[in-house]
């Protein structure tokens, strides 16, 4: 018989399984003094929930990535008409749900892996090509329809993810990296637009790097263009926005200009992480999460959970843990030696590097509030489901990396 | 197939180094949170989550000179609305607004108020009556959430007795948030008489009880590891008050009229008694007042908040006589022989006729027939004979016009004119010299407290001494700490021994000679110096007056009486004088005598 070493990435299993267990631990933690009996039922179904991506991570570990890679775009089209179907039967709330008896189940998890899976076919494919414009535009066009959708459910973070591991395979297909800045240059470009001075500063940085880049007179002055546009859509866009959305880019830039409403939220996860200290208020002892401060404690804000009641050893021990997943996720697509295999796995684990972190920083109010959950870690059905399901295919991928 | 190197090695290396740049920003961010800032984020979370609640400390006790409990604490029932359990809260405001007599926006902004914290109790109500609790428990399924509350209130006298000088206590204001910073919106402070006065003694200190609250205000039980902090019950009040004497003299003074008495101890200032008709109840006071009730005492025509000891000012009629007397003999215009044209019941000055009280008139009298007698004419002469230049000389050395320092706020001092007052009132050439006619009977802008009067009268019978009146005497602390208030000697009348023994000697003729004004205050074996007085005034019958000291030979006590519009002072004041002596001295249907 193999040794197990050969065909499994044995932290890659036992670190989401540490961190499951301690999710778990902390929602118990986090929901254990809900005044309501039916709150304090939460720990079981994310039990229950731990279960069900492990037997989904098993059947996912033994299906064949070439299926994945054929089967990309058949994904593709039932994510979106998810998306669309969610947004169809939604009478009012936030459009995110299926709910099946009672288990809430979150097309956006599985548009993520879709994402993942049709930029790593259209990168292996177009690796050639990939320096012209309109193979980027296609690839682009691809990532934003399902964004589109979720921006209007609205889930403005979870849309983000799709954008996160287009940029993540842009780095990963080998492309340099001042092109890359080229590429993203419209989307700062939309972002810097808030102060004149900024977006100023930033268009003689464009100039410049156009000028070293030298990408051809019609790519330039599409950017150029782009670059333009995008600076005089922000005033637009930022109208479009819901009024909760606005209010979280401005409390996150400023957290005391609304301590009532808004700012709320990170001001009392702040207070529940600093007052965690080295060693922490002990399991079950922080007052922040026992006596309710702490807002959405058993989901987006588990961390903060975890920080309160064991300190900095307890939140960096997780950050480490966490960091071993991305670690090992991209050795593995590092060493996988087929190009789809490659970028699954790279996507895949951008995809959860970029969860942790938005997550983890917003907790520390080093980003804003975006409702991006804690892999592995965070109360969520549909959120466990789909990164155990990640886990499963990186393992496909490492198990497979000789394999062209 | 494509090629194995496309630069894979570099990018891996971008990632990897993104990842844990920002990886290192979270490592000290959270370093510098948890741990160099935890103080100040376990302060936060204390702030959060500790709510601070006052223990009330007991108010101290008013008692009288003998101990007797004037003002104590009494158990009420305080109404709580608790928010978790208000179902509809328009209803809830409209019901309770009806039940409770108050504005029903008033119910719904404190449930507003309270927005968020819905476990924390709102106070409706203090001090609830009886009825009302009956009446809301009656309805209490109509009104969920609404639960009672035992607190301690204060409790009054019955009848009034004392309210005046008593006071009581109500809400801080935002005025008094702002003067005494200790105070919390909520307390109870002190308003009125003593209990302003003395505040910072009856208070005591809360003490504090530090309870774990949820974030929605529920209260969970002691916050884990703070203690309590007990309160100090605040100190007892010994008054130099004597309550039988107080309540006989309300008594007396409502079954005639309305006035003031004043009983003051002549050896130090001590008030024994002070009462001041109408009263009003201060239990009223003490739970959240109604509008109803409100407007019914304010608006009154009796003004029953006014205390009429220190807070009215009269015109002191022929009780003003014996210090006319007593500048005329200070600045030598008279001696005890003089005499003046006769009284033949009125007498011509310049184009006005004055006229004596008595219109057969009294003939001719030397002082001592004068003050006896009351003779207007001896005192207009008089008082022409030493002009408004000695008046505004000598009556401020005796301190009319000013205030005598009683411990309770709001005392008026009195009137006593001068030439510049006179300039002011009426310019420069608008009056006469001959206004001080009327002054030197007491009467024009002369006014004058009853307690002034007390306090000047017990001056004469001390021998010249102006003490302060002071209702305290002392205030014990919780710990057993004494603090004496000490008579306190703030002037000096200024006539000569012999000329006051002069004009005591005539004020005993007041009440014991043939003729004397008072004859009904005669009490066997001790001798009383008084006068009486009949003022005067444009708003409708005279006031009436009577002012002694007793025993001359070893005085003890002074007593003012004033009893508006009741007519003569010999006939309506000296009587209650004579009761209150009566008592003081345990002449009449006291066994022990």
């Amino acid at each position: 018989m193999r040794p197990l070493r050969s065909f499994l990435d044995v932290p890659l299993l036992l670190c989401p399984i540490a961190l499951s267990l301690i999710g778990i631990a902390f929602i118990y933690s986090a929901t254990a003094t809900n005044p309501e009996p039916a709150g304090q039922g939460y720990y079981l179904r994310q039990i229950v929930w731990f279960g069900v991506g492990l037997l989904a991570a098993t059947a996912l570990f033994f299906i064949p990535l070439k299926v994945h890679e054929a089967m990309a775009y058949v994904y593709y089209v039932i994510a979106i008409g998810a998306l669309i179907l969610v947004l169809l039967i939604t009478k009012e709330g936030a459009a995110r749900w299926f709910t099946f008896g009672g288990f809430a189940v979150q097309p956006v998890e599985f548009a993520k892996f879709t994402i993942c899976a049709v930029m790593a076919r259209f990168f292996t494919y177009n690796q050639l090509k990939l320096n012209r414009l309109t193979t980027l535009a296609k690839a682009l066009i691809a990532v934003l329809i399902p964004t589109a959708l979720v921006i209007k459910q609205p889930d403005l973070g979870s849309s983000l993810v799709g954008l996160a591991i287009f940029f993540v395979m842009l780095i990963w297909s080998g492309m340099p990296l001042l092109r890359i800045l080229l590429i993203l240059s419209p989307l700062v470009s939309l972002l810097a637009a808030f102060h004149w001075l900024a977006w100023a500063i930033l268009f003689i940085m464009f100039l410049i790097l156009l000028y070293i880049v030298r990408p051809g007179v019609f790519v330039s002055i599409v950017f150029f263009l782009l670059f333009l546009g995008f600076g005089m859509a922000t005033p637009y866009l930022w109208n479009k926005l819901h009024d909760y959305q606005r209010q979280r880019i401005l409390t996150f830039l400023d957290p005391g200009r609304d301590p009532k409403k808004a700012g709320y939220q990170v001001i009392q996860s702040k207070i529940a992480i600093g007052s965690g200290g080295l060693w922490g208020r002990g399991y079950m002892k922080g007052t922040q999460t026992k006596l309710d401060y702490l807002p959405a404690q058993h989901t987006d804000f588990i961390y903060s959970v975890v920080s309160e009641e064991t300190g900095f050893l307890g939140s960096s021990l997780v950050l480490l843990l966490f960091s071993v997943i991305i670690v090992r996720g991209f050795v593995i697509a590092y060493k996988a030696r087929n190009p789809f295999n490659s970028y699954m796995a790279a996507g895949l684990s951008g995809a959860l590097a970029f969860q942790g972190l938005v997550n983890i920083g917003m907790t520390l109010g080093l980003l804003p509030v975006t409702g991006v959950p804690l892999p592995f870690v965070s109360y969520g059905g549909s959120s466990m489901l789909f990164n155990w399901s990640l886990i499963g295919v990186i393992q496909a991928v490492g198990r497979d990396w000789q394999e062209y | 197939m494509i090629k194995e190197n496309y630069h894979r090695h570099l990018n891996a290396r971008i990632i990897m180094a993104l990842y844990f740049a920002f990886s290192a920003v979270i490592v000290v961010r959270l370093m510098a949170m948890q741990v160099f800032s935890t103080s100040y984020y376990r302060q936060a979370s204390m702030a959060n989550s500790a709510r601070i609640v006052p223990i009330r400390a007991p108010r101290g006790l008013i008692l009288d000179r003998n101990g007797e409990i004037i003002v104590k604490n009494r158990p009420s029932y305080s109404l709580y609305l608790l928010p978790y359990r208000v179902t509809d809260t328009t209803s809830t405001a409209a019901r309770l607004a009806e039940i409770l007599g108050v504005d029903r926006n008033y119910i719904a902004s404190l449930v507003a108020g309270a927005r968020g914290e819905k476990y924390r109790p709102i106070r409706l109500h203090r001090d609830i009556d009886f009825q009302t609790l009956s009446i809301i428990e009656e309805h209490s399924l109509e009104i969920p959430g609404v639960v009672f509350q035992i607190e301690t209130a204060r409790q009054y006298p019955e009848n009034g007795i004392g309210s005046h000088f008593l006071g009581h206590i109500g809400e801080v204001s935002e005025k008094e948030l702002e003067q005494f910073p200790d105070y919390q919106e909520g307390d109870l402070i002190g308003k009125k008489g003593l209990e302003r006065q003395y505040d910072s003694y009856l208070r005591g200190r809360d003490g504090l009880s530090y309870l774990e609250v949820t974030a929605q205000g529920q209260v969970l039980g002691k916050y884990p590891g703070k203690e309590d902090i007990s309160p100090i019950s605040g100190a007892t009040l010994n008054l130099n008050i004597d309550l039988q004497l107080q309540q006989l003299a309300d008594r007396i003074l409502d079954s005639t009229g309305q006035g003031a008495i004043v009983v003051v101890d002549v050896n130090n200032g001590g008030v024994l008694a002070m009462a001041s008709s109408p009263e009003f109840d201060a239990n009223q006071f003490s739970g959240v007042m109604t509008h109803q009730t409100w407007s019914q005492i304010a608006e009154d025509p009796r003004h029953p908040l006014l205390n009429r000891a220190i807070q009215a000012a009269y015109p002191p009629g022929s009780t003003m006589k014996v210090f006319t007397a007593a500048m005329g003999l200070y600045f030598n215009k008279i001696d005890e022989q003089s005499s003046f044209d006769p009284c033949r019941g009125q007498k011509r000055f310049g184009n006005r006729v004055f006229k004596c009280w008595r219109p057969s008139g009294h003939g001719r009298l030397t002082l001592h027939g004068a003050i006896v007698q009351s003779c207007d004419i001896y005192f207009y002469q008089l008082g022409l004979l030493c002009g408004i230049e000695l008046w505004e000389k000598f009556m401020p050395m005796c301190h009319f016009g000013v205030p005598t320092g009683i411990d309770i706020p709001g005392e008026k001092p009195g009137n006593s004119p001068s030439v510049k007052y006179y300039d002011n009132r009426y310019g420069k050439y608008g009056w006469t010299k001959t206004f001080v006619i009327n002054l030197a009977i007491g009467q024009g802008e002369m006014l004058v407290t009853p307690l002034q009067m007390a306090v000047l009268y017990a001056a004469l019978a001390n021998g010249g001494n102006i003490y302060k009146p002071r209702l305290v005497n002392s205030a014990v602390d919780a710990y057993g700490n004494r603090t004496d208030f000490p008579p306190q000697i703030v002037g000096k009348l200024p006539i000569k021994d012999d000329d006051l023994a002069l004009i005591v000697n005539a004020m005993i003729g007041v009440t014991e000679e043939w003729g004397g004004t008072a004859r009904i205050v005669q009490i066997p074996g001790v001798s009383i110096a008084g006068k009486t007085g009949t003022a005067q005034n444009p708003h409708g019958n005279d006031h009436a007056w009577f002012v002694c000291f007793a025993p001359v030979d070893k005085p003890e006590i002074a007593v003012s009486i004033m009893v508006e519009n009741a007519g003569h002072g010999g006939s309506v004041a000296a009587p209650l004088a004579r009761i209150l002596l009566e008592h003081y001295f345990r002449v009449s249907g006291n066994p022990a005598t």
